[in-house]
Order: C-alpha cells, then structure tokens, then sequence
C-alpha cells in the first residue's frame, strides 16, 4: 500500500504508535515519567510539525472516505495539538515521578481521538474518535486520586456517557434514515424528506453536542469537573476535549443536517443567550479561581455558538441583510469568527488553568485550604510575577480587550452576526462581554492590586515556559491576525457549498 | 522632515515602559527620556506643520490586516495636532510632577508613558481599527494607576471606571461594525478607513439616514461617556477622587479630550446626514453639562471633586461648539479642548499638592495656606484664574469663542450658558480659593512648607503656557480654524487628498 | 512721534508689574520707585499724544490677534482725557504709596500689582475694540480682588475681595451677554471689512449702529449697561464698594475712587451713540445714576468709617456721572462732555479725600471717627488739603466740584424740561446730603476735642506731597478747563461717521430745534454756550446748587462743628431709630444679597443638584449593577452539585429544545 498516500495522517499514527510504545517502556523500566515526557512532548511537535507542512489542505479522502484532511480538520488539529503540547510542557514540572507514563498514554490517545473527530465525515469514524478522546480524559481526571478528582472525574464520566448515549442515538436514527453513516448520504437523505424522526435525531445530536460543548443547561458538569480534575486535565478538557464538541458538530450540522438549519439555528440562538448570560452571570460570585474559569468557559462557549446561528442564518451566502454587499459570505465569516475564538480561547484558558497549577503548587505547600481560593491569588504580582502577569494578559484577553487573540476572535465573530442581521444577538454578547469584565477584573485587582498573601516563591520552569509560549502566542495573534484570518476563511470554506 | 514621526513618537514611550518597568528605581529617568523625545518630535511637527493646508500631514499607511482591510494609518491635521503637541506637553510634565513617586515607581511610570502611547494612538489613528485598539488601551494603564495608587475606594473607582467606559466603547464598536459592513469599496472590499467610511456617510443611498441614526447614536454614546457630559459623568468623580495625582491630571488632561477628538473627526462630519433632533438633544446635553456642572462643584466638600466637576462643565463648552456648527464655535471648541487640558493639570495638581502636604483635601479643614505656601499659593491662584476664565489666559479665549460663536445658531441655549454658568464658576474658583489659601492660618498647619521645586515646576511651566495661548492664541487656533473651515466642508478621504499608501 | 509709542503707555507699567514680582522683594520699599517711574511714563508718553494732537486729531493703531479679533490702540479726545487723568492720579497715588506701604512686608507684591493694575486700566481706556476693553475690564477687575485682599490673613479682606469679584462678575455676565449679541447682529450683517478693520473696533459699531434692529440695540444697551453698574457700584451692585474698603487706603483711593469704578463710566460715554440710538437706553442709564447718587449719599449720612463714608460718596458721585450721561437723551452727546467733566474732577478731589484720609489713619490709627477728633491740631496740612477735597466735593463755589457736579444738575433740569424731572429731584437732593455728609466727616475728624488717645504726628512728605499736588487740581481743574474741556469732548463723536439726528430718530428722542442747536453750540465755542443756557435755566436754577453747597456746610456744622454747633445728632435720631438702623445696615443689602441670593438660592440650588446627582444620576447604575449581582447570586445556587438537580435541568433543556425545534418548523413532533 502507498505509504506516501497517507502523510497527511502520519500525525496521528505517529502519536498512536507513541502512545502504545510509553504504555509498553512504562512497563518495563522504573519511574521513567521525565523521560516518557520528553518523549510524547517530541511526539506531539512532530505531529504538529506535520500538520503546519500543510494547513490548509486540498481535501483529500482515506478510508473510505470516512476520513477527510482539508483545511478544517489541519485547523482543529492545530488547535487540539497546541493544546497538548502546552499541557505537556507544563506536565514536565508535575508528572515526572511513578506512573507518569500512564499519564503522558492517556493524554496521548486523547489527542490522538480529538484529532480522529476533527477530520472524521462518517458518524461511525466520529463516534469512535469522541469515545477515545472521552474514555482517556475520563482516566486523566481522577489521576491524582485524591477525594476531589474522584468527584469530578464521576460526575465528568456519568454526563459524558449520557452525552455519548444521546448522541449515538441520534447517530443511529440517522443511520437509520439515510441507509449509509457518510455525512454527504445523510445530508442527501435530509433533503430528500426530513419528518419527525429527523428532527428527533437532530434533537438528540445537538443536546449530545451541547453536553460536549457545555451550553446551558447542558454544562452542569463543567464547573464540578474543571474545579475537580488536576488542573493540567481541566487545561485539557476545558480547551482541548472541549472544542472537539464543536469539531463534531460543524460538520454534522453543516454537511448533514444544513437541511434542518432553519430549526438548529433556532436552538443554537437561543443556547447562545441563555449559556453566555447565564455562564457570566454565575461566574461574578464564585471564590474558586478554576470555578470561575469554568464558568467562563461555558460564556465563550456561548459566545462560539454565535458561530452556529450565524452561519443557519446566512447559510448559502445569499444576501442575508438588505445591507449586505459581501465581500465575503456572513456565513463564512460567521464561522471563521467561530474558529477564531475557539483558537483564542483554546489558548488563553489552556494558559490561565496551567497558571491555578502554578499557584494551587505554590500554595498546597504552605496552607491547606482550598488551593485555588482567590485569596492565594492576593498579591500574586509580588510572589510569582511572570505567572501574574501572563494570567493578567490571559484575563484581558479573555475579556476580549484588544490587542489579543481573545478581542480578534470577538471582534470577526461579533461583526459576522452585525453582518447576518442578527443585531439583537451582538448587543447580548457586546453586554456579556462587558459583564465579564466584573470577575475578570476581580482576579486582576487581587493580583495586583491586594497585598501579597505570603513570601515571593520560586515559579516551576515547566509552568512559566507553558505560559509565556501562551502569552506570547495570545498577542501574536492580536497584533498579527492577517494570516489566521485567512486560514480560518479558507477553513470555514470546507464546510460551505463552493 | 522626520519620515514616520508619529510612529517614533508612539513607539519610544511604549518601549521606555517597558524599560523603565524592568528600570526599578532609575524607572523616572527613562519615563523623562521617554517623554522628552516624543515633545521634541511634536514640537519639530509644530515647524513643520502646515498650518493652512486641509489634508491629513504626516500620513503614514501600510497594510495590517488586508483580509479585513484594516491599515495602519497614522496622519494629523488641525484636530488632532494640537491634541498630540497637548499630549506630549502633559505627559512630561506629569512625570516631572511625579518625580518624588517612591511606591513602585517602575511600574508608575511605565503606566505613565503606556497612557501616552494610547491617548497619542487615538489622537493620530485614521483606521477604525486601530483606533478603537488605542482607545480601548487607554482604559488598562488608568485602571491600574486608580487601582494601585489610589485612595481608600480604589477598587470601586478603578472597577467603575473601567466597566462604565468599556460598555460605552463596546457600543461604539458595534456602530463601527454597521459603518464598515455597509460601506464597500468601489474594488468591492471592505475598509476600516476612518475617512472613506466618513465620507461615505454623506451618501443617503449607502447609509439610508435611520440606519445612519442608530450608527451615529452608537458613536455619539461613545464619546459622550469618555468626555464626560451629562448624564453619563458619574464615574468621573469616583475616578478622580480616587486617582492619584498624576492619575487624575492625565484623566482629565488627554483621556477626557478623545471624547472631544471623537466628536470632531467622527461626529461632526456625520451630523449634516442625521436626523436633526440630535442637534437638540446634544445642546441640551452640552448646556446641562456646563450648567449643572458647575452647580455641582459649588456643592462639593473635598477640592479634588470640585476640580473635578468643573471638568464636566468645562468639557460641556466642547460639546456646545461643536454642536452649534459655526466656524468660530467649532474653532473655540477645539481650543477649548486644548486650553482645558492645560488649565485642568495645575488644578489638580494643585490639590494633589495640598493633599500631600496638608493630609487633607476637605475645603472646610483648610485655611490660610498662602502664609505657609506662598508660591504655591500665587500658582494656584493662577490656575483658578486661568480656569474661571480670566481674560488674558487661554480659558477666556476659548470659551469666548464659543459662546460668540453658539449665539448665531443657537442662542437661547448660548444664553442660558451665559447668564448661568459664568458667575457660578467664578463663585466655586474663589470660594474654594479664599477658603483654602486665605485668611488666618490654623494652628494645625503652622509647620506645613512649600511643595517640592519640581511640583512648583511643572506647576509654573503650565500656567506659562496658559498665558502664552491666552495673549497668542493665534499659535494653535489658526490649524484649529482651517481644520473646522474644513469640517464644514464634506470631510476628504485620503485619496481625494491626493495620500496614497507609504509613508509621505 | 509720541503716537508711535502709545503701546508704551501699556508696556512700561507690565514691566513694573514683572520687575517688582521678581525682584521687588530685594529692592527698598519693594521697588516702589520701579512703579512710580513706570506710570510716569506713562503720564509723559500721554501728555506728548496730547500735545501733538490737541484739539482735532486722532491716534488708531491696529494690529490682528486671532481668529477675527484685533488688538489696538484708540486715542481720541474721550480716551486721552482719560488716560491723562489716569497716569497722573495713579503716579501721584504711587508716590504716596511709598510713603504708605514703607514696612509692609507685602510691599514688593503691592506694587507689582498695583503696576498690574495701571497697566490695565491704561489698556482698558485706549483700547480700540469692544473685546479688548472687555478684557482689560477683567483684569482691572482681577487687581482689585488682589489688591482688596492685599492683607489676606484678615479673614474680613479674604471676604471682601471675594464679594467684590463676584459683584462685579455679575455685572460682567451682562456685559459679556452685551458684546456677544453685538458681535452676532454686526456679523449678520455681512458687512465688506476692509484690511485692518475688525467687527468689533469702536469706529465700526459707531459705523454701522443705524443697521441694527432697534430692538437689538435695546438689549445690548441694557448688557453694557449692567457692565458698568457691576464696575461703577450702581444700584443694586454697589454692595462690594463699601466692603472694598478693607484693602489699604492708597488703593481705595487709586482703584475705589479715582480710576477703576469710573470705568463703567466711561463705558457708557464710550458707547453713548449705542446708549442714545437705543429706544429707552438712556433712560434706564440715567434712572440707575440719579436713584444711585441719593440711596448712597443717604447712607454717607450714618457711616462711621471714614473710609465707608467715602466709599459711598464715591458711589453716590458715580450715580451723577451715570445720571449726566443718562439725561443726554435731551441734550445729545454734550453730555458726554459733561459727565466726564466731572468724572475727571472727582477723580482729583476724590483721590485727595481719600489720601488724606490715609494720612489720617496712617497717623491715627483708626478708621473710625468717633475716635478721632481735633485732629487738625497735629496734622495741618492734612486738614487743609482735606478741607479743599470736601469744599470742592460739596461743590463750593469756584472749587473743581462746583463748576463739574452743578453743570449736571443743570443739564439733568433741562432733561425735566422736556421729559422728566424725576432724575432732577433725585439729584439736587443727593447734593444737599453730599455738602452735608462731607462737612460732617471733616468737622469731626479735624475739630473738637480729642475722643481718644491717638497717634499724634504729622505725616511724612512724601505723602503730603502728593496731597498738595492733588489739592491744587481738587480746586483749580475746573476753572482752569471748564471751557476747552467742553468743545474738546464734544469734538470727539466728530471723528467717527455717525450722525446723531439719525440715531435719535432710531432711539425715538425729540430734540428741539434749540437743543440740536445746543448741540451745535458746545462743538463750536463756549460763549455761544453760555448765551444760549442763559435762556434756557432760569436764573435761580442757575444759582440753586451755590445755595445747596452752603446750606448743607452750615447745616453739618450746626450739627457737627462745636463752634457753632446747636443741635446734637442723637436728639435728632436716637440709635433705636429703625430709619438710622435701616441707612447703618445699607439698606439690608448684604442680610438680601448675601445672605438670602447667594448663600440660600444659589447654594441651595447646587446643594439641590448634588443630591439628585448622587441619587438619581449615579443612584440608577448603582441600583442596576446591584440588582444583576444580586440576580448573579441566584444563578450561582442553581448549580447545587447534586446529579438529580443536574438531571432535572437537563430534560428542562431537552423540553426547551423540543419546544423551539417545534415552533421553527412548524411540525408538531409528538
């Protein structure tokens, strides 16, 4: 068989082949974690060496054309590979000593089933890339065993599997109605007829992919699992696993079920509302700094589900809005603003929880109280400047203060939805955004602005190199966007009828 | 002339913050370095400008982000010149003023120049783009000059302060998305191009005039929070009383006249094309403003309020002038912006100096400083003056203006500013004066002294230049008059001007 | 070659002003001299303009400022008057002044600021364009507040300064409102500005007054005016004159009685084509001045104060020079010449007045008469040369203020003849009490015995000096200059193009044939003059006001003067007499002004303004960002951390969903 043929998939096998190979060396030689680190850390570069050879891919077809490398997937798996690659820098300063190895495995194996999902156009492809990456993150969130991540971890496995149930469901209605699991069938099926059992498999699709995403209602889980999982995990499902929700549904929505959009534009506008509002609104009060990071998450998921509504709206790039002189499709742009922001945010909240991993470290050593409270967090810019001042970057950004990549994803996604008509829905994020700013700025004005709450400590090497990357990746892309915007239109492109 | 001026003088504060962050305590050294080159280059542009021409100056152009068509445009004329040479001067003197700051001095005046850089981007920007980026950048450095230097409600001030002016940002930004998605290119692509997009709006088939309303509704609301005018100046005084010193002067020095700059470049040329209620509804604003402000500082206890009330109504005479759209209204209300940026820096440096010296900004606990402080005394004396108008200064001159100028097209208002605010601001100036500085001095203060020589300093060197524009305006109203001759014509994008991408 | 360094008359004193701020502090009696040099030069560079221009010449230099504005130079027979006056009385006053201030350690910030001050008034008088006068006008302004507060440690002084400024400040509010409506209607007529002229130079308003709505003419007549009852201390903003008195006597003598109060004076003269072409202009002028000359002059009566009881005379002698320009809707722009007449005689006895009344003090030690007495006994000269200032203020025949105050008396008699006889009355009464008032200070300061232990001494010369120069103008001014003074003034609207019969049909004035000849006859000569009055007043009329004087000397003596004296104040007016406690209180202005406009009205209304600022304005953010935390509190307990609660929110989701999916197409799914 031809070897060369399948180079755009030797990422993934690579990282498989990886994976196996540190379960097996594990077992042999004795606390070899910093090396099984070393490893994987030059696993997950390659892979992502591979990946930027070609961002944006011709979309080329294996398995039976189960698996599509084009643009979109080289984007999420570029998003999905930065990710791991952060966590596992950060990793080389906690999981170094027994049993690392397993570790360094899952997260793998993880890495490797969100990239499965991100270039899968076959439901059955999808559904086993999803359990993959789930099952692993599902063993990472209880890795330290403590009482905490045992919570976390049960509650992220019970509404995970629920989600997986509801899905698969909704899966084999499709299966059932098209005759085939190829996206491209379904869609043609969708539009031959849809009644009632269509739209019930698109019911049970959407609420699986908003478990994955954590729209409200469907986000109960996130706050309990991120504040409970170690902190490298919540970097991982709140920035990786996350997105992969959003992987999945891009294309099943657009390629299956763009039929249906009328409906699953509706449900999208109104989960985009109520998650963003409800997300900021419940992170003011929180004391946990992961907490709130949580919640914050379940807002710009919100926030990326404006993405959804816009392209429903626009879909077709046909004049939405009387006003509308395109130079580009509302649609396009709609989703490019989507992968934007996922990027953004995929940066800035991997940056901000290896950052509660620096403090929690910092303090677990001196008090035993809940090691992410916001007081740890009192004069942080005294104790650990460069930590403090990355988060602050991190905070700004996520609020979306220029010049960062947290304002560009906003500021094309918001102007998309402008672009698409759907003005009412702009003000409602433009509000959140400004809402935000109280619990942001909250944990800003207790890094910098409260005196410090214990003596000046030595950051972890690991940590600060993770998130200066970060900070210096989050402004990268505020000063210089030119480029991601075009990756992410042409991205966007794959999904939309050429 | 200096290729890429204005980039120079954007870029060499920002790098000195980032020196004088890592500066430690030689931080004042490098912000004094930082600061004087970006005067001298202002004050070299002052030679070379030419004062009588209606195009953009010192236009610099490159791509940024062509895929959205955003540039990097930089370029002044008679609106914003005076703003950046304005800049330049206040910061300077604020880092003089400061320069006895002792509690992590690095990180004050690195957020010292920060602020710099961002007024000076908002003041040159001719990009949307861009010049949303500044204005937003602005909010960070004050934030953190309330919140870390500031008084007993810091956070709530700083907190307030940035949550208020944000939201009004935001709004704006939604406005300029509207501008930017209906305006296309004759090469069909979109542009953030500040005067394209303005003159475009002149066009009723591009921007239908009730789509044009609720941009220019969303714009004004901008600019209107950050001037502050009634009713939108609560955060105001929060911040000001808060702010330290050098915080409140850059405040209401430069942060306060974007709200003004916004209202001259963006506004006016739009307000032919709108719905002719907002003139009435921006007069009453700017008449509240200036009236009710005044009442307002008479009423206040603590000085630093005081000053910083007759900021909104000073502030209200920009709106008036430009509202009322008469050559010299509009003249005088780009000079008002200039001269109250340089009076409002001796007021309040006058009550941070007070503050520090006597421990209290309470009028009623004050009393015959002047024995104890006598040149301080005779300066602030001379800033109230300057401040209540006296003829000879260069508050007179522009208030003057003015009100000669709103009389043609809008009297009633003109006069009720007139018969209003004049006496009363003379009468909360003198009051609180003669309180504070005159009669016998307490026992308390028997042992208070004269400020340090470099207060004293930046103090005298403004009052010089009040006087200076005040007995020759002539210096800056004449760009000032060819700008508004200018804004009363249908604003001139770049290319009309003849500016094509590069540097000029 | 004088006119070529007018400017100088403006410069030398600025340079006084920043020499003495500088280096006064090291110089003896705080560079006094420095002034005294200064306004001498002044005086001189005047004195030279006049001689090359005397009697039909004018000098107008003008050079741009900004936007379009002009700063120049004006100097006809109206502004030359004026600036002599000024430069000699302000030299004299100086020069006394270093006798005055010698030990004061403020001496140095003294004359700076009275440098200040000079500069400024020169200015004010020979600017030649409304806003230029506007401006000088508020620098005089800002060098009294100084110079009334020169002693800032006395909290009365800090008081009164501040009073006087904002005073005055309300009168400039109208004047202000007075030039903008002038600007706009000049400006609306679009009228073809040759280079070098501006809207605003006098020439031009005189030019083109007839095109001006009269209507229009009226309300900026009655801006100008409320300018000049703010500076000159009319009725009802006299309030501050008397208070102004804490400053040091030379600059009473120098601001509060000679020079700085006349500048509303010499506004309306400066105006007066605008006053006379404005229907009702002059009426509301002369009105003002004849009610002011009596009410202040009645309260000269009871003052104890020295000073006060000079300050009012001041006032009251104010309200004859307003009321003698108001009453020139009868007799034309002669008036102009008569009010300035004694506009510039006052200055020189009121000045006098004043410095000997330093002089006193200065000796004494005390303001108050009641604590003086027989004097005279050890200050000759003084008494002498006061003697003089109050003969000629009480209008003693053949003394200055005889042939200055009498002649508006007369003209205010012909006003009754054709319109009204109300501002005659008014007057001739206040001229009985100024004869009276006057002597009653003079008696009892100088005569009768000693009613306390003062100071005894005579002072020095280089005050006395001044006093004699002073005293010899205080009388012989008037005699001196009565005729010339006449046909140069009124030679001074000739130099202009206007026509007053045009003007006088806009303001609706009747002027007879005679008095138009009137008119005629004072620009031509003098005897003519005389010949026509002759017919004009009876001879009673004519000689009523030598009565006044006399009578009114006699009857402060019979009161005051222990020679001769019958009656004792107190048997006429016990202190319980409410009428006496009403003229000691002025009327109650300040319990009205003070007390109930400014401190209850206006403080009230910020007070007002603040609350609702903090309530309502700030109070509905506060109130919204409380309510969506306190709504953020909620949210935040839904999330429990129970599975169930998850559960239940989760199908409450899924019922949404269906709901939503439903409506969007319209299917029902169960």
């Amino acid at each position: 068989m031809d070897f060369m043929h399948y180079q755009p998939l030797w990422g993934e096998a690579l990282l498989t082949i990886l994976a196996v190979l540190i379960v097996l060396l594990g077992s042999l030689m004795k606390n070899s974690g910093k090396l099984m680190g070393y490893l994987s850390l030059a696993g997950i570069v390659a892979a992502l060496g591979l990946v930027a050879s070609n961002l944006t891919a011709k979309p080329a077809l294996f398995f039976f054309d189960s698996i599509s490398v084009d643009a979109l997937s080289q984007f999420f798996k570029a998003v999905f590979l930065i990710v791991s690659l952060l966590v596992v820098i950060a990793s080389q300063s906690k999981y170094t000593g027994k049993g690392a190895e397993e570790y360094y495995a899952l997260l793998l194996f993880a890495t490797v089933g969100m990239m499965i999902v991100s270039s899968s156009i076959d439901i059955v492809t999808l559904f086993v890339g999803f359990e993959l990456a789930s099952l692993s993150t599902y063993a990472m969130a209880a890795f330290d065993k403590t009482k905490k991540n045992l919570e976390a971890a049960m509650k992220y496995f019970i509404f995970g599997s629920v989600a997986s149930a509801l899905m698969l469901f909704g899966f084999s209605l499709l299966y059932g109605m098209a005759g085939s699991t190829r996206l491209a069938d379904i869609a043609a099926a969708s539009l031959a007829d849809f009644g009632p059992a269509t739209l019930v498999a698109l019911l049970f699709v959407i609420v699986g992919f908003a478990f994955k995403m954590a729209l409200v209602p469907f986000h109960m889980w996130a706050p309990d699992t991120y504040e409970g999982a170690p902190a490298l995990v919540s970097a991982l499902l709140a920035a990786g696993s996350k997105k992969m929700g959003f992987a999945a549904a891009f294309r099943v929505l657009l390629i299956a079920l763009v039929a249906l959009r009328m409906e699953w534009y509706m449900a999208f506008a109104i989960l985009a509302a109520v998650t963003m509002t409800l997300g900021n609104l419940a992170a003011c009060w929180q004391n946990n700094v992961r907490r709130i990071l949580a919640y914050s998450s379940v807002a710009q998921a919100g926030y990326i589900a404006i993405g959804f509504v816009v392209v429903g709206a626009a879909y077709g790039s046909a004049p939405v809005n009387v006003l509308n002189l395109g130079a580009w499709p509302a649609d396009q742009l709609g989703i490019a603003g989507a992968l934007l922001l996922i990027l953004g945010h995929a940066l800035m909240k991997t940056g901000a929880f290896i950052g509660t991993a620096q403090v929690a470290g910092m303090v677990s050593a001196s008090s035993e109280n809940d090691p992410d409270d916001i007081s740890n967090y009192a004069g942080l810019a005294k104790r650990a400047p460069i930590t403090a001042f990355c988060m602050l970057i991190f905070m700004f950004a996520l609020a979306g203060i220029p010049p960062t990549a947290g304002y560009i994803g906003k500021f094309v996604l918001f102007s998309s939805a402008i672009y698409a008509g759907l003005t009412w829905l702009a003000v409602i994020a433009i509000l959140n955004s400004a809402l935000s700013l109280v619990y942001y700025l909250r944990i800003i004005s207790y890094m910098y602005l409260k005196a410090p709450a214990g003596p000046k400590v030595a950051e972890q090497k690991g940590y600060v190199a993770a998130l200066v990357l970060t900070m210096l990746a989050v402004f990268w892309i505020g000063v210089f966007p030119d480029g991601f915007i075009d990756w992410a239109m042409q991205a966007a492109a794959v999904l939309l009828p050429q | 002339m200096i290729g890429n001026a204005i980039s120079l003088m954007i870029a060499i504060p920002l790098l000195g913050a980032v020196v004088s962050f890592f500066a430690g305590t030689k931080a004042k050294f490098v912000a004094l370095i930082a600061s004087l080159i970006p005067l001298v280059l202002s004050l070299q542009m002052y030679m070379e400008f030419d004062k009588t021409s209606k195009i953009m100056q010192f236009v610099e152009s490159y791509d940024w982000i062509p895929s959205i068509g955003v540039k990097y445009t930089v370029g002044v004329d008679g609106i914003g010149f005076p703003l950046v040479l304005l800049s330049t001067i206040v910061s300077i003197l604020v880092i003089i003023y400061s320069w006895g700051e002792t509690s992590k001095p690095n990180q004050y005046f690195a957020l010292l120049l920060l602020n710099e850089v961002g007024v000076l981007g908002v003041f040159t920007s001719l990009d949307f783009f861009l010049f949303y980026i500044f204005w937003e950048v602005v909010l960070i450095p004050m934030f953190f000059l309330i919140g870390s230097w500031g008084g007993p409600r810091k956070d709530y001030a700083a907190i307030k302060f940035f949550i208020y002016t944000h939201v009004a940002s935001l709004v704006m930004l939604l406005a300029i998305f509207a501008l930017y998605f209906t305006y296309q290119t004759p090469e069909g692509g979109r542009t953030f191009d500040m005067l394209t997009l303005l003159a475009a709006t002149a066009d009723k088939t591009i921007f239908p005039t009730d789509l044009l309303n609720i941009i220019f509704a969303g714009l004004l609301l901008g600019f209107l929070v950050k001037m502050p005018a009634f009713p939108f100046h609560t955060w105001l005084p929060d911040a000001h009383v808060e702010a330290p010193t050098a915080g409140s002067v850059v405040l209401a020095a430069l942060l306060l006249k974007m709200g003004g700059y916004g209202l001259f470049r963006i506004i006016m040329p739009m307000l032919p094309n709108v719905d002719k209620a907002f003139v009435t509804i921006i007069a009453i604003i700017a008449v509240l403003s200036i009236v009710y402000g005044a009442f307002l500082a008479l009423a206040q206890k603590d000085i630093k309020k005081l000053v910083a009330y007759s900021s909104v109504s000073h502030m209200g005479f920009v709106t008036l002038g430009a509202v009322a759209f008469t050559w010299m209204s509009v003249t005088g209300a780009m000079f008002q912006q200039f001269s109250h940026g340089i009076i409002t820096c001796v007021l309040f440096m006058s009550a941070g100096t007070i503050q520090h010296v006597v421990g209290t900004r309470v009028i009623a606990d004050l009393g015959g400083l002047a024995d104890r402080m006598p040149k301080f005394a005779v300066l602030m004396m001379a800033g109230f003056m300057a401040s209540l108008g006296l003829p000879g200064m260069s508050g007179f001159v522009a208030e003057f203006m003015v009100l000669t100028g709103s009389y043609a097209t809008l009297p009633s208002y003109t006069m009720i500013v007139v018969f209003l605010s004049v006496a009363t601001t003379a009468a909360y100036h003198l009051w609180a004066m003669q309180k504070a500085m005159f009669g016998p001095i307490l026992k308390k203060y028997m042992n208070v002294h004269e400020p340090h020589a470099y207060e004293l300093f930046s103090m005298a060197m403004i009052i010089v230049l009040s006087l200076i524009f005040g007995l020759q305006p002539g210096l800056i109203t004449d760009m000032m008059g060819t700008a508004a001759t200018q804004v009363m014509e249908p604003v001139m994008t770049l290319a009309q001007m003849g500016v094509t991408g590069g540097v000029i | 070659m004088y006119a070529d360094y007018a400017y100088l008359i403006v410069a030398l004193p600025v340079l006084a002003f920043l020499l003495c701020l500088f280096l006064g502090w090291n110089l003896p009696r705080g560079g006094g001299f420095i002034t005294v040099l200064a306004t001498l030069g002044a005086f001189i560079v005047s004195l030279g303009i006049f001689t090359e221009t005397y009697p039909n010449e004018i000098v107008h230099q003008s050079m741009p400022w900004f936007a379009n504005f002009n700063v120049g130079i004006l100097i006809d027979p109206l502004a030359l008057v004026m600036l002599l006056m000024v430069s000699f009385v302000v030299t004299l006053i100086h020069i006394y002044g270093n006798g005055y201030m010698n030990g004061d350690p403020g001496a140095a910030r003294y004359f700076a600021e009275a440098a200040l001050f000079s500069a400024s008034m020169l200015g004010l008088v020979y600017a030649d364009n409304l806003l230029q006068l506007f401006i000088f006008w508020e620098l005089v302004g800002l060098c009294s507040y100084l110079l009334i507060g020169f002693w800032y440690r006395k909290p009365s002084a800090a008081a009164a300064a501040k009073k006087a400024f904002l005073t005055t400040r309300v009168g400039d509010v109208l004047f202000l409102a007075g030039i903008i409506l002038l600007y706009n209607n000049l400006a609306s007529l679009n009228i073809a500005l040759k280079p070098g002229e501006y809207l605003l130079q006098f020439p031009i308003i005189y030019a083109h007054l007839m095109e001006i709505p009269a209507d229009q003419l009226t309300l900026i007549a009655l801006g100008l005016l409320g300018g000049a009852v703010g500076k000159s201390g009319q009725f009802p903003l006299h309030v501050w004159l008397p208070d102004a008195m804490e400053g040091p006597t030379t600059v009473s003598a120098m601001i509060h009685a000679a020079t700085m109060v006349t500048a509303g004076v010499y506004l309306v003269a400066r105006m007066f084509p605008l006053f006379y072409a404005a229907p009702h202009g002059l009426t509301a002028v002369a009105a003002v001045g004849a009610f002011t000359a009596l009410f202040a002059a009645t309260m000269g009566l009871t003052a104890f104060d020295i000073k006060r009881v000079l300050a009012f005379s001041t006032v009251s002698q104010l309200g004859f020079m307003m009321a003698g320009l108001g009453v020139g809707a009868a007799v034309g722009a002669m008036a102009v010449g008569v009010s300035m007449f004694h506009l510039i005689g006052h200055s020189f006895f009121k000045a006098l007045l004043f410095l000997c009344a330093g002089s006193v003090i200065h000796a004494v030690n005390t303001n108050d008469m009641r604590e003086m007495g027989g004097v005279g006994k050890y200050m000759k000269w003084t008494m002498y040369t006061m003697l003089i200032g109050s003969l000629s203020l009480a209008g003693f025949p053949f003394f200055t203020g005889f042939f200055t105050k009498d002649e508006i008396i007369l003209i205010a008699y012909e006003y009754g003849t054709m319109i009204n006889f109300l501002p005659y009355i008014f007057l001739v009464v206040a001229a009985v009490l100024t004869a009276i008032y006057t002597f009653r200070m003079w008696f009892s300061v100088f005569t009768g015995k000693e009613r306390s232990n003062y100071g005894k001494h005579e002072s020095p010369w280089v005050m006395l000096g001044p006093l004699v120069i002073l005293a010899v103008f205080a009388f012989g001014f008037g005699v001196a200059a009565q005729g010339d003074f006449y046909s140069y003034l009124d030679s001074n609207f000739e130099h202009y193009d206007l026509d007053f019969a045009e003007l006088a049909v806009i303001g609706g004035h009747v002027l007879e044939g005679e008095h138009g000849a009137a008119e005629e006859g004072h620009a031509a000569s003098e005897e003519e003059l005389g010949g026509e009055e002759e017919h004009s007043i009876p001879w009673y009329i004519h000689n009523l006001p030598i009565l006044i004087a006399i009578g009114g000397i006699l009857i402060a003596g019979l009161f005051y003067w222990d020679k001769i004296k019958k009656f004792d104040p107190s048997q006429v007016t016990g202190d319980k007499d409410p009428l006496r406690q009403m003229l000691l209180k002025g009327y109650y202005q300040h319990e009205i002004l003070t007390g109930w406009f400014a401190e209850t009205l206006v403080y009230g209304t910020a007070l007002i303004c603040n609350v609702i600022d903090i309530k309502l304005v700030d109070g509905w953010l506060n109130w919204l960002s409380a309510w969506v935390l306190g709504f953020a509190q909620h949210v935040r307990k839904v999330q429990t951390g129970i599975v169930q609660n998850y559960v239940a929110a989760l199908m409450l989701g899924v019922v949404v969903l269906v709901v939503v999916i439903s409506l969007g197409k319209g299917v029902g799914l169960i």
